[in-house]
């Protein structure tokens, strides 16, 4: 804009110099070409009033003082006499000869190209009837203002030196409100009219900004508010694939450290080719999924293309972590697994007996082993259901929430009582020790839990073993601990007895008559009661189990 | 102008760590193919081994127009030269990979495979390649300093089996083929370490400047 007015300004000034030059020039031509002519013709009047009859004696004598040409042409045109004293032709073609010879008195100019000069002819009939003619030549105007034209230059070149320096004042001056025009505030700096509709404008948009900007932030927060606080990983990259967002939740899955991922590409987060090949993708327009494992755990790549009139933009990918559930399917998938081929196993023995009686292959002598065979393995399948019905229910919390105040110590009593046989048959003793400890809970479960610890306790034992079980009470706990001697757990199977159908020697489970459910049943009833269970073994020693209920908590 | 350089700047890291991915595949399926060699890992392996051969050519092709182009300097110069450098090395691992598998086939059946720790190494080298392209990734300094030093480790191990291997063959004169499989496959991967730990001192390069701690 300075500059702009600053070369306005120039030109207008030199434009104006040259136009006043011009005219200047013109003007003075003109007045001294009139003044001129009117001299000429004065001269000519005086020169032939007092020529009379002289003649070219006279001429002669005026010619040395005027500067004037002087030419007497006789009536038809012949030159008599002629100051330059030049041979000249006939003159009577000449416009101011022929004007003269017809009204008495003529006048003519020519310009000469080459001298660039401009003559002036006045001619005058005498009373002879010869003419005199008298000319005068002057510069021409072109020369005239060629002739000025260094001294224009030099005014040009000054004044517009002067025009420069004035011009950038002077915008400086107008420029500089401009310049210093605090826009965050248009209204506080009306200082042009002109700028007002101008200024006035801008602050109304600098509101809507404002508005705008505010509310875009206020959807950004809550945006990142919401992915901030995603278990789930989110990441969003444009369509290079060059991370645009980011959740905390994704730079802690894939990426153990401080990342700013500003500007980088997905693949600086992570480089496994599943989860590059996923997000090619999906920002080549596809829905991809892909399991990823990092660091021992699974995780869910989701990656979706984002689509805007029909173009790719960019794509979301999500990560969400599928440890669990896989571990949940796999356990669930063995656990169905199991249960077919553990009831599986019983109705295959009862087929077989079944079919040899009924083909009559078995001597009659047989019968009664073979019936005695079916009914144990009969017995065995119910007990397998029972308790997959027991774990069922308290899987589903199905349990009637029948709570009431149970003495862990009688009740150990009487399951002693009840395991008493079965422990003789195996010549192990069992014996209860402790003091008298209620706890509230459901009664069922609680038989169930210590029944199947102390059934264990006898089942895996050697012959001449010892059982005990001990209840304590503590300020805040009531717990029972069934201690046995017998053969005792592996370190490397201690946490995996509480699984279903877990055995620690497979091979003898069916002989023992385990299920390989009780303590999946002891470790259900447990979480159902919010108590804890401690187990300590070691092989060939012995194994003591201790469930620890909380007194406040039931 | 500059922007069309971070363009092919960012071209080239990205084609690194795809070329990087696909050594850790092959590498990671070399090591599964060991412990149950199956035909089709072997294929997917030689497969992977001709990307690799074409994203080095990608890559020097790369590496080259930006030089001739561009003629980066500083960082960016160390940057380019030192991807000339890992590639090389990343397309020798991929081979390597390739070779494993091509030898599994009749390795592991044999009782001398269960008595050396040819897991733990295939697992420690696999470890190597993927932390050497990662300090890639994330310019980390200190992680691309570990692999260095772990070679020392593959290069222990190797050493270790080679022991066992020799003690093998005395013992089970007629087992000496197989063990010279096994051996091969050691050495292969101690080759595959030293070339994770060639990239990892590239990297040191591309970040300070200095090779084995010295200005080039």
């Amino acid at each position: 804009m300075k500059k702009k007015i600053s070369i306005t300004m120039c030109c207008m000034t030199a434009i104006a110099v040259i136009i006043t030059a011009i005219a200047i020039s013109l003007i003075g031509y003109c007045k001294n070409y009139d003044e001129m002519k009117k001299s000429i013709k004065a001269e000519a009047e005086y020169v032939a009033e007092a020529m009379g009859s002289k003649n070219k004696a006279y001429l002669d004598s005026v010619k040395n003082i005027t500067p004037s040409r002087i030419t007497w042409i006789d009536d038809s045109g012949n030159v008599l006499y002629d100051s330059t004293g030049e041979e000249l032709p006939n003159h009577n073609d000449r416009p101011e000869v022929v004007q003269a010879l017809e009204s008495g008195s003529g006048e003519s100019s020519r310009l000469s190209e080459t001298l660039r000069e401009q003559t002036y002819y006045y001619a005058l009939k005498l009373n002879d009837g010869t003419i005199l003619r008298m000319a005068n030549t002057t510069n021409s105007v072109y020369k005239d203002i060629f002739s000025t034209l260094p001294y224009i230059i030099v005014i040009i070149a000054v004044i517009l030196i002067f025009t420069i320096i004035t011009a950038n004042n002077e915008t400086e001056k107008i420029i500089k409100p401009i310049n210093e025009l605090n826009l965050d505030n248009p209204s506080s700096n009306l200082k042009y009219d002109e700028l007002a509709p101008l200024l006035i404008r801008i602050e109304k948009q600098n509101e809507d900004i404002e508005k705008y900007i505010s509310r875009l932030r206020a959807k950004q927060v809550e945006f990142e508010t919401v992915t901030e606080n995603m278990s789930e990983g989110l990441i969003i990259v444009n369509k290079k694939a060059n991370i645009l967002s980011c959740n905390k939740s994704a730079l802690e899955i894939l990426n153990d450290g401080e990342f700013n991922y500003t500007n980088k590409s997905i693949l600086d987060l992570n480089h496994s080719k599943s989860f590059i090949e996923t997000a090619e993708a999906a920002v080549n327009g596809k829905h991809a999924e892909t399991e990823l494992d990092i660091d021992s755990r699974s995780y869910m790549i989701i990656a979706s293309p984002v689509m805007q009139l029909n173009t790719i933009t960019g794509a979301v990918i999500i990560i969400i972590d599928i440890t669990e559930k896989k571990s949940r399917d796999e356990l669930r998938r063995e656990f169905s697994a199991n249960v077919s081929h553990e009831l599986k196993t019983p109705l295959t023995a009862i087929s077989g007996y079944a079919e040899i009686m009924k083909e009559g292959w078995a001597k009659p002598e047989d019968f009664r082993k073979f019936a005695e065979k079916i009914y144990n393995e009969a017995h065995r399948l119910i007990n397998l259901i029972e308790d997959i019905i027991k774990l069922s229910r308290l899987d589903e919390n199905e349990i009637e929430l029948n709570r009431e105040s149970v003495d862990i110590l009688e009740l150990s009593k009487n399951i002693a009582l009840r395991l008493d046989p079965k422990a003789k048959e195996k010549n192990v003793s069992i014996s209860v020790n402790g003091k008298s400890a209620c706890i509230s809970g459901v009664r069922q479960i609680l038989d169930e839990m210590i029944y199947n610890l102390c059934d264990n306790a006898i089942k895996y034992n050697n012959d001449g073993g010892k059982v005990n079980i001990i209840v304590k009470d503590y300020t805040a706990n009531v717990s029972v601990t069934v201690k046995d001697n017998g053969i005792g757990i592996p370190a490397e199977d201690l946490d995996r007895v509480f699984e279903r159908f877990y055995c620690v020697d497979k091979s003898h489970s069916k002989e023992s008559g385990g299920t390989g459910l009780g303590l999946s049943i002891v470790k259900h009833g447990a979480k159902f009661h919010n108590a804890k269970i401690n187990i300590d073994s070691t092989p060939g020693v012995g194994t003591a189990i201790e469930i620890v209920f909380n007194k406040n908590i039931n | 102008m500059r922007s069309k350089f971070d363009e092919q700047l960012e071209a080239l890291h990205i084609e690194l760590i795809k070329m990087g991915c696909l050594c850790e595949t092959a590498i990671a399926n070399a090591s599964k193919a060991l412990a149950n060699p199956d035909e089709s890992i072997i294929k997917t392996i030689s497969e992977i081994e001709n990307d690799i051969d074409h994203k080095e050519r990608d890559i020097e092709g790369l590496c080259m127009r930006l030089i001739l182009q561009q003629q980066p300097v500083a960082t960016d110069l160390r940057l380019v030269s030192a991807a000339m450098k890992m590639v090389s090395d990343m397309e020798r691992i991929g081979d390597q990979a390739s070779d494993i598998a091509e030898i599994t086939k009749y390795v592991n059946s044999d009782p001398a495979y269960s008595d050396i720790n040819m897991v733990d190494m295939a697992s420690a080298t696999v470890k190597m390649v993927t932390d050497s392209i990662t300090s890639f990734v994330k310019s980390d300094l200190e992680r691309a300093r570990n692999v260095i030093k772990s070679d020392d480790v593959i290069d222990r191990m190797f050493s270790d089996i080679k022991t066992k291997l020799i003690k093998y063959i005395q013992s089970n004169p007629e087992k000496s083929e197989h063990c010279l499989d096994l051996l091969m496959i050691a050495k292969y991967f101690e080759r595959i370490g030293d070339h994770a730990a060639n990239i990892a001192e590239w990297v040191e390069f591309s970040i300070t400047g200095k090779y084995k701690g010295e200005k080039l």
